[in-house]
């Protein structure tokens, strides 16, 4: 268990859902960067 | 943010302790002191798995809950979007005696037309309408153009870009042979091939399901405000996501594919009968003639010069298909409208194979190319009269 706990949450003087956050924002991040440069927006569709 | 640098610490404690006893060695040490990132990269890749199963997770119970996304029938609706602004716009183009002239076809034409090019080869003499989708079959020419028939639209010239072999159709059963000879995740993996592990593992990554194939939005939302900028400040400037001499939508492929794309490509043609001589006396490729014979026909009694354009293929391509398919299409022509059968500018061998993307389609080199080449042959083709909408009664 102890074991698990420190491979979750790595980082000492940061709280589990503040490192979770930021891990979310970065993936978010490179979600974005991965559409913008594909020209792709997964949201959206053209509607004639 | 301080990660744990007590080796007993850290989460990769048997990594972390093996590079402990090993401080010495700069290698290990170097291993040790990239462990953190690769731990935090390791989350990372956790998170991002996370969301995209939550996407697909989502999209699977409510499959409505994003507009639609469009594959193959996006061609359709595109054509006929184009085809409406034409019969909108062409009456003042026609009326200062430029033709219209239409392209209808497939894949192999769509990705081979530079309109703005040809456009611009042919002194602005014609007005280019890129109509060409997707499809195996010639029925699907007929099919996704229904919109010009349906339309007040009279062009000028109807240039058919085809390729012999799209009389035949494939059948359920290809479908299952070329399923069958797809490799399974794990016979791949079993196999080192890394293009097929990697294949299936891409197309479960939900952002690239919703990949466009057919436009694209964002662009269009940025375009169409700036249009409506532009006409609030009393210029005026064509929209160019609903201008419908646009050019037609290129899809996305390598200048020149991979050997094992050639060869799957090659394997799918075969499983789909292209290169048995049987194929083109099936009753099937008759049917396909026969829909192609019907659409010249339509085109012909609104007024239209018909042309058929047999594209440009891979020398592998035309070795292997049998010339029985380009003799059965050349009589089916002849038999089916007699005199007014059309002229076919057979441009099978018109580019180096260096001007391909995959066995059938060509790479930017290759469009510029034909679309050249095309540019030349257009104004032999057009009328000596003023166009069929200059009259006064459009």
């Amino acid at each position: 268990m102890k074991v698990l706990r420190r491979f979750l949450f790595p980082v000492q003087g940061l709280s589990p859902w503040g490192f979770y956050l930021r891990l979310l924002l970065i993936a978010l991040q490179l979600l974005l960067a991965y559409c913008l440069a594909e020209q792709n927006n997964p949201f959206f569709y053209q509607a004639f | 943010m301080p990660f744990s640098r007590d080796p007993k610490g850290s989460a990769f404690f048997g990594w972390s302790r093996i590079a402990a006893n090993n401080l010495e060695d700069p290698a290990m040490q170097a291993i040790r002191n990239l462990l953190p990132v690769a731990h935090i990269v390791l989350l990372l890749l956790i998170v991002m798995i996370a969301i995209n199963q939550a996407m697909l997770a989502v999209a699977h119970t409510y499959p409505d809950w994003l507009p639609y996304h469009m594959e193959g029938t996006g061609f359709t609706e595109d054509i006929a979007q184009r085809v409406a602004a034409a019969e909108d716009q062409y009456p003042r183009d026609a009326a200062r005696g430029r033709y219209l002239c239409a392209l209808l076809g497939l894949s192999s034409f769509r990705e081979a037309s530079d309109l703005q090019l040809m456009t611009r080869l042919t002194d602005d003499k014609c007005r280019l309408l890129g109509l060409c989708g997707a499809g195996p079959s010639l029925e699907d020419i007929a099919d996704q153009s229904a919109s010009l028939r349906d339309n007040t639209l009279r062009p000028d010239l109807v240039l058919i870009g085809i390729n012999e072999y799209h009389q035949a159709k494939p059948t359920a059963e290809v479908a299952a042979a070329n399923a069958r000879q797809r490799l399974t995740f794990r016979e791949a993996l079993m196999r080192g091939d890394v293009r097929n592990v990697l294949k299936p593992l891409r197309d479960e990554v939900w952002f690239y399901q919703r990949r466009q194939d057919v436009s694209l939005e964002s662009e269009s939302v940025l375009l169409n405000a700036k249009v409506k900028i532009v006409h609030a400040m009393g210029a005026r400037m064509e929209n160019p996501t609903t201008d419908p001499w646009r050019e037609m939508i290129h899809l996305e492929a390598p200048q020149r594919a991979t050997e094992a794309t050639f060869r799957e490509q090659l394997a799918s043609y075969e499983n789909r009968k292209l290169f048995d001589p049987a194929t083109y006396d099936s009753p099937v490729a008759r049917q396909q003639l026969d829909s192609l014979i019907r659409l010249i026909g339509e085109l012909q009694v609104r007024g239209a010069r018909v042309v058929v354009v047999v594209m440009p293929e891979h020398s592998e391509l035309r070795r292997r298909v049998p010339p029985i398919a380009m003799d059965r299409l050349q009589a089916a022509l002849r038999e089916g409208l007699g005199g007014n059968a059309p002229p076919v500018l057979n441009l099978r061998d018109a580019l180096d194979d260096d001007d391909f993307s995959d066995i059938s389609h060509v790479n930017v080199n290759g469009r510029a190319a034909f679309s050249r080449l095309l540019a030349s042959r257009i104004a032999g083709f057009l009328p000596n009269r003023p166009p069929l909408m200059a009259g006064p009664e459009h």
